[in-house]
């Protein structure tokens, strides 16, 4: 094929130009606002405006509306409030005008459904009259939400980088505005998406944690080394040399008052050294003198006679490798032959002893097994002895195996294998197959008659 | 440098005295409250007074194995290394018998199997009473002779691992020793004059 190959044009991809939203933790995604409505019918009162708002956004004056849209006209970027992430704002930085009306919408949505959900509330308890109140108080309660938020978000504005460092600094300003938030988020009984809140690092001294009661003494070393390593303020402390010196200083200083208790402990306690249980066995010579020496004598005759014996089996043994050397080969191997023959049959012996003896303690049991020898029911007893020996042995590493050559079915009955070759071979007329010298049949010929010829 | 051996010793059986006893049970010494505070720099001499106080023999006990002060004052002289004559003085002394219980520790570490037979089967007829420390730290009564025959037959003996010395019976074959005469053996007369109990009292008037 002389014919260039074709450049491949790539078909427009059904994805393509449309814009996919990523998901963000704590921001719904674009479109599905719908998911939020309440009814359709509140959809009519979406109105045109410069903000669009989502379809589903469920409010109900257009004055709440107004309110709402000209305390956010101010475009900012979302704080602490909404949780954001730097991801989450980096995504905004690259996006338009667009995705800042969306955040915008969002928050709306989330404040307006909150004030929603309160209002109903309220509603359940209370008359319709409030509810003008309620939106008094709504409005208020969201300025003032707002106004928490907006002296850090109008000073960093536009800048995703700054919105992290807004966001840190919102957090921790509202370190005391998130325990509202996330109280009056609890309240709208889960209607809006919760605000997720950064962490914030609160330092040891401030924190209000439960003391774990099983560990007093972790909880003391901990805090004294929080102690050290912070400030009255309970500020982090700025280790500079000479104050890390004067650290280890203390600690040292702390050691050596350790030591010195436990050597003042030491000294008052001195250590119990059995020395009692040592005066139990006295070691006084001549308390009995003559005990003592028949004693002495009877552990001597015994050495002796032990010497003796040793000397003697030395001796055996000498002599034996004496008389050996003086034999011939066919002498000692006659005798060698013997040695082993002994020693086997002793061996065979020994086990048909034992065999026997467990026999005879299992004729015993048997007996006891049918309480009248004349009862002795053959298959009967034999079944509950067997269980009542299992019982006895044991159970463990108990099993039905009873071996490989138990377990061969190939000479126990019709082999199906078997009879199938064999009718192979029947009806195989081929010359050359015959039964006499066939590989199929061993070479045996018709040697073997099986029950089902 | 409190643990190294003395600059003039000689090596016992191809190594360092020191390493005759096991590198575990070593290291138990050193570390040892006894060691650290009785034991340094200590001479003969020092160690005569410390063998004059000793309430028992035995190796090392305990769950941590705690050494005793016996083991401790083995390990000091063989660090020191004395010399036989010291060692013999030592033993054939017959006021401390835990001095001389640990002189004798100390020539089975270290001399020949000649002379270990010749001189340690003189003390099988020393009946005198010993208490020994055993593995779990309680006491036991055993007696020298008895001491004697472990130190002459097993293979370890108050924790330390002894070195192997040949058999006695081929030692008489070859001819460098005669076979043993129990004193029992001796005329009967002589069986009562044998040195007794030694421990403070002169009480053999007949000689041997």
């Amino acid at each position: 094929m002389s014919r260039a190959p074709e450049k491949k044009v790539s078909k427009p991809v059904a994805t393509s130009g449309v814009k996919v939203h990523r998901y963000f933790p704590g921001k719904a995604p674009e479109g599905h606002m719908d998911e939020f409505s309440e009814s359709e019918a509140e959809t009519e009162a979406k109105t045109e405006r410069t903000v669009q708002l989502p379809a589903g956004a469920s409010f109900g004056a257009s004055t709440k509306l107004t309110a709402a849209t000209e305390v956010l006209s101010a475009p900012m970027r979302i704080g602490a409030g909404i949780g954001n992430t730097q991801q989450e704002n980096e995504g905004f930085s690259d996006s338009d005008a667009e995705s800042d009306g969306e955040t915008r919408r969002l928050m709306q949505a989330r404040l307006l459904a909150r004030q929603r959900a309160n209002e109903e509330a309220s509603a359940d308890s209370g008359s319709d009259s409030d509810s003008d109140s309620g939106s008094d108080t709504a409005r208020a309660r969201l300025r003032a939400s707002m106004q928490i938020r907006k002296p850090e978000g109008t000073g960093a504005r536009a800048g995703a980088t700054e919105a992290s460092g807004s966001g840190s600094d919102s957090g921790n300003n509202s370190g005391s505005g998130s325990s509202e938030e996330s109280g009056s988020s609890s309240e709208d009984g889960g209607y809006a998406v919760r605000p997720m809140l950064k962490p914030m690092f609160v330092p040891k001294s401030q924190r209000q944690t439960q003391q774990n009661p099983q560990n007093p003494q972790q909880t003391q070393q901990s805090s004294r080394a929080a102690a050290m390593l912070e400030d009255e303020n309970g500020e982090a402390r700025d280790l500079g040399a000479e104050a890390l010196a004067r650290m280890k200083e203390a600690r040292r200083e702390e050691s050596v008052r350790m030591a010195a208790e436990e050597a003042r402990r030491a000294r008052e306690q001195p250590e119990i050294d059995n020395d009692e249980h040592a005066h139990l066995v006295d070691d006084t010579d001549d308390v009995d003198p003559e005990a003592e020496f028949e004693a002495w004598k009877l552990r001597e005759l015994l050495r002796i006679k032990r010497g003796k014996e040793e000397g003697e089996v030395v001796d055996l043994e000498e002599q034996e490798r004496e008389r050996r050397r003086n034999m011939s080969e066919a002498q000692k191997y006659a005798e060698d032959i013997e040695m082993v023959r002994k020693q086997r049959e002793e061996k065979i012996e020994r086990a048909r002893e034992l065999r026997m003896e467990y026999l005879e303690e299992q004729d015993a049991m048997r007996l006891d097994v049918a309480q009248d020898s004349s009862e002795v029911n053959a298959i009967m007893s034999q079944q509950m002895f067997e269980y009542a020996m299992i019982n006895a042995e044991g159970r463990r590493s108990h099993t039905k195996w009873k071996g490989h050559s138990k377990e061969d079915t190939s000479r126990a009955g019709p082999s199906l294998w078997e009879e199938s070759m064999r009718a192979a071979q029947r009806s195989d007329t081929r010359p050359g197959t015959g039964s006499a010298r066939n590989p199929r049949n061993g070479g045996r010929g018709q040697q073997r008659r099986s029950a089902d010829d | 440098m409190a643990n190294r051996t003395v600059n003039t010793a000689t090596t016992i059986h191809g190594t360092n005295p020191q390493n005759l006893i096991d590198k575990e049970y070593r290291q138990r010494i050193y570390d040892s409250l006894y060691w650290k505070e009785h034991c340094f720099a200590l001479t003969v001499t020092g160690v005569m007074d410390k063998a004059a106080n000793l309430t028992c023999i035995g190796g090392c006990f305990g769950d941590n194995k705690r050494p005793t002060e016996f083991m401790c004052l083995v390990l000091k002289l063989l660090q020191l290394q004395p010399d036989r004559q010291m060692v013999d003085v030592l033993i054939d002394q017959n006021d401390f018998k835990y001095m001389r219980a640990l002189a004798l520790m100390y020539f089975r570490l270290t001399e020949r199997p000649v002379d270990v037979y010749t001189k340690l089967e003189l003390l099988y007829s020393d009946y005198s009473k010993l208490r020994r420390r055993i593995y779990d730290g309680t006491y036991v009564l055993m007696h020298m002779d008895e001491l004697v025959d472990d130190l002459l037959r097993e293979q370890r003996v108050c924790s330390i691992a002894l070195p192997r010395i040949t058999d006695r019976r081929k030692l008489e074959d070859v001819g460098e020793l005669p076979p043993r005469i129990s004193p029992l053996d001796q005329n009967d007369s002589d069986s009562d004059s044998e040195s007794g109990s030694s421990s403070g009292s002169d009480n053999d008037e007949s000689g041997s």
